[in-house]
């Protein structure tokens, strides 16, 4: 139904420690708490010897739609500082803002969570603070649900699991096009029977 | 620019304005058919870095001019404004991008009055500039640089005046990005989503060409584009009816067209779609104008020159599914086949893509 290996679609990768950062700020929703537990450990670690020092790394945490791994990424803090944990993204990308925004020059930002939360973490440090992307390192946890945009109504539904799927906004079945906007952070969705009203086919999982 | 004794463009006689929606009273001339640009030398179509300098062409022809105003303008216009009352997001440029508004103002106003000196004049001095479209009954004085003397920005007050769809793009660590356009007869993709996307990725969707290198060759052809050598290039899709707003946005509203076509009705429902492209270093900016100039021609209407009927039966015939489908119209393609192989007898045709 989509086309294959469109070019805007975004890759993620695991994060690694980026040793040409001067401060290392986490940020992390539900199931991404384990990336960062081992990035924090790769970072403890160091590279070459060489290893932040405890007070120039930051971490952001919110359960969002679970699981909630607060504690053990608490636990597992004891060279680090603690955790900042918030009740859900709007609070966590607030805080997130206002620390970047102090912060000098040399960050780097490690985002773990579902795509919804990357880019909303991303819209807030790129276009909120001014940070480049090429400072970003993103990886994606948990399911394999997308943020979707209607094109029609500009209605974004933050998880959607599925191409076919109904839109929040104004109730038209759409497909989930592979087209991405890095901008937005959304993927385009589509009416799917608008030349054969009626005509849905059935929803499939979508697969990453 | 040279100086002609003559004109080398179409002095059009404007129509009234006809409609691209609801009733669709749009139709070509016989004079507009014989200067379509119809976009086949060959009997068949593959993609191709289709790229030439656009530097005028046959008296009259579409590509004479900088900007092509022809018997379509005040309805082009008039479907523009309709456009941009229910959707104003389709004429968006990201802050950034204010010299190469001017730019492209400056542009338009220049190319327009020198090609068209009976309907457009522009009178400048110094800073304070002096703008006349008598097509429209508009006649402004404004100071250049500042946005504030005009009765909107700068990109948007002058594109409300051409035919046309019009991109710009900015040119940063050796890519372009989209960084603004007005987009109210684009063939199904949408600015609003694709705003601030880098070259390949607005090109995504497209199929083959990635992996054919094709954008590879275009970007790096594009980037060195320079200041005075515009280049053009021809697109081409087919719509049904003729409607310019072939918009995603409003494909809930559009798309069930594409099944109302009939072996009764194909001829006057099947519209191709050419667009004549031209691409322009702008000169303070750096940035590049993308012009897309979009025109619509029914089956009936191609098939009265009896080469091209010939030619646009060939080419659809053999046209590789996958490019259909991405262009919209496999399903109705057998439907045009057939009729048009009426008119088709096999004669050998010239390579070229003029009428005979």
């Amino acid at each position: 139904m989509s086309i294959p290996g469109i070019k805007s679609k975004p890759v993620y990768t695991g994060l690694t420690p980026d040793p040409g950062g001067c401060q290392h700020v986490l940020a992390g929703e539900g199931p991404g708490a384990e990336a960062l537990l081992r990035l924090r450990r790769e970072l403890a670690e160091g590279n070459d010897g060489m290893a932040p020092e405890a007070s120039a790394v930051a971490l952001f945490y919110t359960a969002g739609a679970g699981p909630d791994q607060g504690e053990e990424l608490a636990e597992g803090g004891r060279d680090f500082p603690q955790p900042w944990r918030f009740p859900d993204t709007e609070g966590l990308c607030s805080a997130l803002g206002d620390y970047l925004a102090d912060s000098g020059m040399g960050v780097r930002l490690y985002v773990a969570g579902s795509e919804a939360f990357l880019w909303r973490v991303v819209a807030t440090a790129r276009d909120g603070v001014g940070i480049s992307e090429a400072a970003i390192q993103m990886e994606r946890c948990g399911p394999p649900a997308r943020p979707v945009c209607c094109i029609h109504c500009k209605t974004t539904d933050p998880a959607v699991s599925t191409t076919v799927y109904q839109c929040p906004g104004c109730g038209l079945n759409l497909f989930v096009r592979d087209h991405f906007s890095r901008r937005l952070g959304v993927y385009q969705g589509v009416c799917v029977d608008a030349e054969a009203p009626g005509d849905v086919p059935e929803p499939e999982e979508l697969d990453s | 620019m040279t100086m002609q004794a003559e004109s080398t463009v179409a002095e059009p006689r404007v129509k009234p304005v006809e409609t691209f929606r609801d009733d669709f009273t749009y139709s070509n001339s016989p004079e507009a058919i014989r200067r379509f640009p119809f976009p086949f030398p060959e009997d068949s179509y593959m993609y191709s870095v289709n790229i030439e300098p656009h530097n005028g062409g046959p008296p009259g022809s579409a590509y004479a001019p900088a900007f092509d105003i022809d018997e379509h303008y005040l309805s082009e216009i008039e479907e523009r404004r309709k456009v941009l009352e229910e959707d104003p997001s389709r004429c968006t440029v990201l802050p950034h991008m204010m010299t190469a508004q001017w730019d492209t103002l400056e542009l338009l106003m220049e190319s327009l009055s020198t090609d068209y000196p009976q309907h457009f004049s522009l009178t400048r001095e110094g800073d304070r500039w002096t703008w006349e479209n008598r097509l429209l009954g508009i006649h402004d004085t404004f100071t250049f640089g500042d946005p504030e003397t005009l009765p909107m920005e700068p990109f948007e007050y002058i594109t409300r005046q051409v035919q046309g769809d019009f991109t710009l793009h900015d040119q940063r660590d050796d890519m372009l990005y989209m960084d603004g356009g007005m987009l109210t007869c684009q063939a199904d993709w949408s600015l609003q989503f694709d705003l601030g996307m880098n070259f390949y990725e607005w090109h995504g969707p497209v199929p083959r060409a990635h992996e054919m290198g094709v954008f590879d060759r275009a970007l790096k052809y594009l980037l060195n584009l320079q200041v005075g050598h515009p280049v053009r290039r021809l697109n081409w899709t087919m719509t049904v009816n003729p409607r310019m707003d072939t918009s995603p946005e409003n494909y809930h509203k559009w798309g069930i067209d594409r099944a109302t076509v009939t072996p009764e009705n194909v001829g006057d429902k099947a519209h191709l779609r050419v667009e004549l492209q031209a691409l322009y270093r702008l000169p303070r900016s750096n940035a590049v104008l993308f012009s897309i100039r979009c025109y619509l021609i029914s089956v009936n209407e191609l098939a009265t020159i009896p080469k091209w009927a010939k030619r646009f039966h060939r080419v659809l015939k053999t046209l590789p599914d996958d490019l259909a489908d991405y262009k919209g119209f496999i399903d109705y393609r057998p439907i045009v086949v057939e009729y048009l192989s009426q008119f088709d007898d096999g004669e050998e045709l010239a390579y070229g893509a003029a009428p005979e």
